[in-house]
Formats: C-alpha cells, structure tokens, sequence
C-alpha cells in the first residue's frame, strides 16, 4: 500500500520507474544474476549449434563473406562465343564481395569493373551459391558461381555464364552461348 | 536447410515473370558431355572417366527432380527451378556432417523446345586435406522437350 502510494506520487511529479535506483538480484547460489543468465545462454548456443550440426571443419573453413580476389581459367566456351568476350585458356582476373545475402562479381580490366545483375548469395558455410538471372537489350544472363572453401582463407570458384535471346526474339536470333571457368581466389578482406 | 532454400527462391522468384506454367514446364532430356573436372576421388557423383552423361530434367513451375543416367537424384529438399524470362536456374543443395554439395543448372532457350545447359556438381568434403577435399565436374550440352509434356509457351 505504501509502495503504492510512493509510485503514485513519484508519477504525478513526472518521475517514472525508470530513473528509480536498480535493485541488485542476487541468484540462491550467491552469483550475480547476470552472471548465471549469461551462463545458462552460452550453455544454449552450445546445445543449439550442436543441435544444427554444424561440425568444426564447416566452422574451421567459415563463411563465404569477405572480399576475394584471384584468377579463374576458363576451361569451356561454346562456338558462337562472341568476340571480345572470355575464350577458352583465358585467366580473367576475378573479385567477388559477399555481404550476408549479396555480392558484387568484379572482371579486372584497368580497374576492377562490376558485373551488372543484382547477385544473391547463400551460405552453407562451407560452400554455397553466388547467381544472378537478367535481361536487357533483348537479351538474358544467366551467372552462376559455386563456391567452395579450400581452407578459411581461400575459395574455389566453379563459374558458369549462359546467355541467349529474350523469349519474344528467340526466333529472330541465333547466338546462345555458354562459358565455364574455375579457380582460387584468396581472402582480401573480412 | 530448408530455410535457406525458400529465401533463394524467394530470391529468384522476385524476378520470375509468371507463376504457374512457365516457358521451362516439361521433362528436358539429353546427353551433356563433361567439360571440366576438378579433383578426384570415389566419392564422384559419375563414373571415374566419363566424359558425357544422359540427363532428365523434369520441371514444374518452381520444382524440378533430376536423373542422371537413368538414375534418379534423391536429396533431402527437391531441386528448385528459377525463372527469368528465356532463362532458367536449376540448383540444390545437399549439406551433410560430411560434405557440402551443390548443384547449378543454368538453362538458356534455344527455340521453344531447346535449351543451352550448363552445370556444376561442386561436393566439399570434410577432408583433412586442403588439396583433395573438393570434387567438382562441369556439364554442358543441349536438352530437348518431350513434346508430349510441353504445356504452354
């Protein structure tokens, strides 16, 4: 009744609970509460990721985010390849950012040059997928990137690029093509 | 897993056009020759050496099941397909205590019936060993529709 009474007028003079002085919790064990809670999360997280499987040479080579940077060989390329684009023997100089969901896929010409498409990312740690599917100029492309990591701070790269006529031209034109390469890029940055 | 799966074709279905039939409705079939190898081992998903192999894709809407010499390919999620106009993704994923796998399809349109593949089988295996731990086999060729499954262009 009192308390209540306390907190009724703390409030008509504007003071709220908050500004009142924390009441230290002290756990039947002795141990600071935050302590014990903290506790019993990390005990939590351990079964969790136990639960989920993940085993320690998956969380040794870690995840695919970070900047890499390296040469792919191109080791495929179909006849009607255009001109000016990647031949088979080419060792095109490759970056690839990867930021949780996304990446940017960069060629080193004079500088390093981004590939257009909006590319999404997913990681299995591991390994996992870079791609991006577009169109534009009565054409689609079709990047997709495999990836797997050699060790924490290298990645294998396993390229594929198709691209051909948008539906509505599919009979006009006759220029479908298709490029694999493959390589190792090193770890630039986190 | 299968989070990470629905979160990709959510991805890939931003950019699909349509749902329902799509232009890749239909089983696709043929042979795709081997273009690339990386590493080696027996835990290859083809004969050591092959250098082709015949390949069924049968695709609905935003699913696909997928048989490789005449042998089905049963992983614990179905291999799901994103459309973007004349251009498909055909992927999966198979993540075990012992290896993460993946699998990319990438289809282009040659006529209504055709398509340019190309593929990667890329498996990571919790191998000591940095230089032999990965196998990956690059596939390219030509599929063509059963024209008895073709259901809308």
């Amino acid at each position: 009744m009192a308390l209540s009474l306390a907190c009724s007028a703390l409030a008509i003079v504007g003071v709220s609970y908050a500004q009142l002085e924390p009441t230290t919790i002290v756990h039947p064990s002795g141990r600071d509460v935050d302590d014990v809670l903290e506790a019993i999360q990390e005990e939590i997280d351990e079964q969790l990721k136990d639960s989920l499987g993940l085993p320690e040479w998956r969380e040794a080579l870690g995840s695919l985010a970070g900047t890499w940077e390296g040469t792919v060989e191109v080791i495929d390329a179909t006849d009607k390849t255009p001109p000016g684009f990647w031949r088979r023997g080419d060792r095109p100089e490759l970056q690839i950012v990867v930021r949780q969901s996304t990446a940017v896929i960069s060629v080193k010409a004079d500088a390093w040059r981004p590939l257009n498409g909006n590319f999404q990312a997913t990681d299995f740690t591991g390994g996992g997928f870079v791609y991006t599917v577009d169109s534009g100029n009565g054409w689609v492309e079709n990047w997709n990137l495999s990836l797997a990591k050699k060790d924490a701070d290298t990645l294998l790269v396993f390229l594929s690029f198709v691209s051909g006529g948008t539906l509505e031209r599919l009979d006009s034109v006759d220029a479908a093509f298709a490029v694999g390469a493959m390589g190792e890029l090193k770890r630039r940055t986190e | 897993m299968r989070r990470v799966l629905l979160l990709l074709t959510s991805a890939l279905w931003a950019a699909s056009a349509a749902r329902g039939d799509t232009p890749f409705d239909g089983v696709w079939e043929g042979t795709l020759a081997v273009v690339g190898t990386h590493g080696s081992g027996q835990q290859q998903w083809l004969p050591e050496g092959a250098d082709s192999t015949e390949v069924r894709l049968d695709m609905r809407d935003d699913r696909a099941r997928l048989s490789l010499g005449g042998r089905r390919i049963t992983l614990p999620e179905d291999f799901r397909v994103g459309v973007h106009d004349a251009a498909a993704l055909v992927y999966n994923a198979d993540v075990y205590n012992g290896y993460v796998g993946t699998w990319q399809f990438s289809l282009t349109k040659l006529d209504a019936d055709t398509v340019l593949v190309f593929a990667w089988r890329v498996r990571n295996f919790a191998e000591p060993d940095a230089a032999s731990r990965t196998i990956a086999h690059a596939l390219r060729g030509e599929l063509k529709r059963e024209p008895s499954r073709r259901r809308r262009d």
